[in-house]
């Protein structure tokens, strides 16, 4: 794929030319903390790390229609969601990029796909910054995923000094190169992309094991998982703000003779989230919920979708009010599977 | 077209079981939902109120309507009863897996319910008797908490013990002043029994800790854990194998379930 070269001065141009198009998406800092909302005239705020808010909000809402519906008891009407509209989100991190590969793996496996996922993936486009610095949480390679990784992305900007290093990775990218048009200039080297590409991770080191998921399985009654429940608050916190997590309820309102049916992300660190109605509760403590998650994670989605529904992003590190970190976690591991 | 929209049906009838179960013919406004298999479900709304996952307890033919036996426990069932005659719900399903019948061809068929769990054993009895001959012995066995709590009553004691190499025995937990058969749970129940495990599937359907016993009174009676099946049911919100509640391990008891062999239960890390 032919690499081009985006002088810095010209990326507002480019944005320009995406907002004319769709609707544009950024990292912001609201209030201090970095999350993605429409950029409009803003520049983005791209910082070392990826923003607080994850990328799933822009294609899995939190609380999403299913269908509305108007009527009285014998007599109603339902009418389906509003199709999504076209997006383009700029400077999304690679983590989050192959974040939706694993999102999408779940939520459009056939054959229930989910439709309002799959609508909204194939109308969104996504142009990654690839990461010359990691953040304080980072530990993406220890999930196999690179800074400069393309998985997920339409295009990549690898950042130099003073200019982006472009590359188109799917065709909806080459639509983006090619609208770009004279914005761009032909680059002389790679020399950006292999930067990102020996971006140091320091948090991945020493985590990657062969057999992690036979391991925790084998780990399943260790007394490791109530240990982390003492700690834990069970607030939740991890998974909303994780780019994999895809757990949702669904709720009804009503108003009058009108209701909205939707479904809003859900958390499996909640007690009552596998709760019956008779009583019986199949994650009746809190560590044994900690547990389901990470064996979920880092086996059984692994099993069922091929790879990790983790990304390395480290951001229930930084979102847990006690400050469990996945990646300390996996540490701790290493010593009680030994 | 979103896989968690419903489509409107209207209650046709509703049949009193007993003082805490229903149940409720449905009838799909437009057109029919595909044709089922004994074991599947469908998720059941109350517009306003939520969805709840209930087995189909009637058995698929192109003119037999559909039945859901439905128990009075939660937010949505509680809605259910209700309901009137009219009133309109939404359905989506068929849902999951069913039991491997046409690999029972043969066999003798041994069926042991509790309570509500008789509701999808229904589907999967009427479908087996309407091919009474593709199977040997069919022996029920049946125990609910009292006499009022016995489900699908004209069935039980008329019908079913009508049918030729058919048997029905059925036992309550606790008597009344009128009750003149058996008082015991439904595993002792079971065990005293003796049914024979030579060429016998056997097939259980309950609350939990029924299921649990009945399970290992099966294993001491000599049937092989490939050779029992049951149903299992855990919290569920979409019904298609997506919000994550209901899953075992890497199985999803909506999509991979709800119908398990003994022998593939013990192979599920203990999450249900």
């Amino acid at each position: 794929m032919t690499m081009m070269l985006l002088p810095g001065e010209r990326l507002s141009g480019l944005l320009e030319r995406l907002a004319a198009e769709a609707r544009l998406y950024g990292p912001l800092a609201v209030d201090g903390t970095v999350v993605f909302e429409e950029l409009g005239c803003n520049p983005p705020t791209i910082e070392p790390g990826c923003p607080a808010g994850s990328l799933k909000s822009l294609l899995y809402h939190q609380t999403d229609p299913v269908f509305d519906f108007e009527g009285g008891y014998t007599d109603i009407a339902l009418r389906a969601a509003a199709p999504p509209v076209a997006q383009v989100i700029f400077g999304v991190r690679p983590c989050d990029a192959v974040g939706l590969d694993r999102l999408g793996r779940a939520l459009a496996a056939e054959p229930f796909a989910d439709e309002r996922y799959r609508q909204r993936r194939e109308m969104t486009t996504v142009l990654t910054v690839a990461c010359r610095e990691a953040g304080p949480h980072c530990f993406c390679r220890a999930m196999g995923v690179s800074p400069a990784d393309p998985r997920g992305s339409d295009v990549v900007l690898y950042p130099a000094d003073g200019h982006y290093l472009l590359e188109a990775v799917t065709p909806r990218g080459q639509d983006v190169r090619e609208s770009a048009g004279k914005l761009l200039d032909p680059a002389g080297d790679d020399a950006a992309r292999m930067a990102c590409r020996e971006t140091l991770v320091l948090r991945a080191a020493g985590l990657a094991r062969d057999g992690l998921a036979a391991h925790l399985e084998a780990a399943f009654h260790h007394p490791y998982w109530d240990e982390l429940a003492q700690r834990c608050l069970g607030c939740g916190a991890c998974t909303f703000v994780c780019p994999t997590c895809y757990c949702f309820a669904m709720f009804d309102i009503v108003r009058g003779t009108r209701g909205r049916r939707l479904r809003g992300w859900d958390s499996c660190q909640f007690k009552d989230y596998s709760l019956m109605a008779g009583g019986h509760n199949p994650q009746p403590t809190r560590g044994s919920r900690i547990r389901r998650r990470l064996l979920h994670k880092l086996s059984r989605f692994p099993a069922i979708h091929g790879d990790w529904a983790c990304v390395g992003c480290g951001r229930c590190g930084a979102a847990c009010p006690v400050g469990l970190h996945l990646a300390g976690v996996l540490a701790e591991l290493e010593e009680v599977l030994s | 077209m979103n896989s968690l929209v419903p489509r409107v049906a209207t209650i046709s009838a509703i049949r009193e079981e007993t003082p805490d179960v229903r149940t409720f013919t449905v009838q799909p406004d437009t057109g029919s939902l595909s044709p089922y298999r004994p074991g599947q479900c469908a998720m059941l709304s109350m517009f306003g109120v939520g969805e709840a996952m209930i087995s189909i307890t009637s058995t698929w033919s192109p003119d037999t309507p559909l039945e859901f036996s439905v128990k009075r426990v939660g937010r949505v069932t509680t809605a259910l009863h209700q309901a009137e005659p009219g009133h309109k719900v939404g359905i989506r399903g068929p849902y999951g897996n069913s039991f491997p019948v046409e690999q029972w061809m043969g066999q003798s068929l041994l069926f042991v319910g509790g309570g509500i769990g008789l509701a999808p054993l229904r589907s999967l009895i009427n479908h087996c008797l309407a091919r009474r001959s593709e199977f040997g012995r069919v022996d029920i066995v049946y125990g609910a908490r009292t006499p009022r709590d016995l489900c699908f009553r004209q069935e039980l004691f008329e019908s079913w013990p009508k049918v030729d190499g058919a048997s029905v025995q059925v036992t309550v937990d606790a008597a009344d002043a009128d009750w003149q058969g058996p008082v015991a749970l439904v595993p002792p129940f079971l065990e005293q029994l003796r049914p024979e495990a030579a060429g016998t599937i056997a097939v259980t359907c309950g609350p939990p800790v029924m299921i649990r016993y009945t399970l290992e009174a099966l294993k001491r009676l000599g049937f092989p854990d490939d050779r029992v099946f049951t149903t299992l049911e855990l919290k569920m919100q979409c019904g298609v194998g997506k919000c994550g509640r209901c899953s075992i391990g890497s199985k999803y008891v909506c999509i991979d379930g709800p119908v398990f062999s003994c022998a593939e239960l013990r192979q599920l890390p203990a999450e249900y």
